[in-house]
């Protein structure tokens, strides 16, 4: 009995030591508990079960590290179970909104083509995290992603414009992210502004001239308008994505951007 | 009179007849699978671990979806995302193949099961899987992969791949 009563103090005393000496609320806490946990998860690699146990056990310890929840949801956004990316990434969102709405702006938005709700949660980062960037580009460029998709052409070419003054910003002397130039030039020609969208599709195409997908929509654009260079461009789409240049976002190789294009249709031209 | 039984019985569509197995891990449209000898019998991998998807674009694939279900001539009903996921064979057979549902919050939904069979009949249409893919240092193998379809008010509106 009175070693069960021992026992049973210890037992009490380290929880609670345990419990006092880990302060959750504390942001460096939990960026040193991530830090740790997250270099053994990604020993694992994301496919393993290990890699959940372990955040599970990080959470176990601290359940409001929003980042532990963005982490369990990867391998399910790689693999289409979206019941649990989302559930996963709404915790990250409700714990650390400033964060990772965005993430799950960008989820929506290139994902799973949800663009009103790609929209409502990128308008609502701007407002926590004004002029910020994720994955890249801005929260406008995304906007005018959806807006695109959704056949709204007016409001994307307006977040487009938005985009690119952002970048833009100080002296103005700044690169413009060459995909940005590549939508542009695909909502112009979407549009059935041929001549804006060579203007877009050519300006990308000075950053990144092995760009598949621009020469495919510049070639798209003169194949419209009757001109024949097109077919240097279809060719140049052709040689470009047979060495292996592609679209150049992060992400592509899970995931088809909008209007993304392949050798097939290079080839149906 | 067995004959007679069987010539009734043969003329019925076949996906009508499907049934999905529930599982404790999942539900599924189809359970089986046979080893091809050709591939390498070994736990199998993710696309991107191949680094491919089926190659045409979200915009072919939407286009080519949709004539198959005007095809069918059906109507259906609900808002969400079905997700067929599967494992492609070094041959480009497409084997056990997973369903997952949700509506347009990624909350658990079940879909006409007409809508669902349809689906699983058009995957089995597309003949473009890259076959004989390598990874680390093995050859033919096998590799897992999904295409998910966004549903508004009944009709597939897009193309997740």
């Amino acid at each position: 009995m009175a070693k069960l009563l021992t026992l049973f103090i210890s037992l009490s005393l380290v929880v609670s030591v345990q419990a006092q000496s880990v302060d959750c609320s504390s942001k460096a806490v939990q960026d040193s508990l991530f830090e740790i946990y997250s270099k053994k998860a990604r020993a694992y690699g994301f496919l393993h079960p290990g890699w959940d146990q372990t955040y599970d056990s990080l959470l176990a310890i601290c359940p409001n590290i929003a980042e532990a929840y963005q982490e369990k949801g990867i391998p399910h956004v790689a693999n289409g179970n979206y019941e649990k990316a989302y559930e996963y990434n709404n915790k990250a969102v409700e714990l650390d909104p400033h964060r990772w709405t965005p993430y799950r702006g960008y989820l929506n938005c290139i994902y799973t083509k949800n663009y009103e709700k790609a929209i409502t949660d990128f308008e609502a980062a701007e407002k926590l995290t004004p002029n910020a960037f994720i994955l890249d580009h801005s929260f406008s460029f995304y906007i005018a992603l959806s807006y695109m998709e959704s056949g709204q052409y007016d409001k994307a070419e307006t977040y487009f414009l938005k985009d690119i003054a952002q970048q833009k910003r100080g002296e103005g002397k700044n690169d413009i992210h060459f995909n940005s130039l590549l939508y542009f030039g695909i909502l112009y020609y979407l549009m059935n502004e041929f001549d804006m969208a060579q203007k877009y599709l050519r300006d990308c195409l000075v950053l990144y001239p092995q760009q598949p997908m621009a020469n495919y929509y510049m070639a798209m654009t003169l194949k419209v308008l009757g001109n024949n260079q097109k077919d240097i461009y279809f060719e140049k789409a052709k040689q470009y994505m047979l060495e292996g240049y592609r679209l150049n976002e992060p992400n592509s190789l899970y995931v088809n951007y909008p209007r993304q294009i392949t050798m097939f249709e290079i080839e149906q031209r | 009179m067995k004959f007679v039984l069987l010539l009734f019985f043969l003329p019925l569509p076949v996906s009508g007849w499907c049934q999905n197995y529930i599982l404790p891990y999942g539900e599924y449209m189809d359970t089986t699978m046979q080893i091809n000898p050709k591939c390498h019998q070994v736990y199998p991998v993710f696309y991107y671990q191949v680094k491919t998807k089926y190659p045409v674009s979200t915009m072919t694939l939407l286009a080519d979806v949709k004539t198959f279900m005007q095809m069918r001539g059906s109507k259906y009903a609900g808002t969400g995302y079905i997700t067929l996921r599967f494992l492609v064979d070094c041959e480009g057979i497409i084997h056990k193949i997973r369903v997952l549902q949700t509506d347009d919050n990624y909350q658990s939904y079940r879909f006409d099961k007409k809508l669902v069979n349809d689906l699983n009949d058009y995957i089995h249409t597309l003949d473009r899987w890259e076959k004989g893919l390598s990874a680390y240092q093995l050859e033919n193998v096998n590799y897992i992969a999904y295409l998910s379809f966004k549903i508004k008010n009944g009709e597939v509106v897009n193309v997740i791949h």
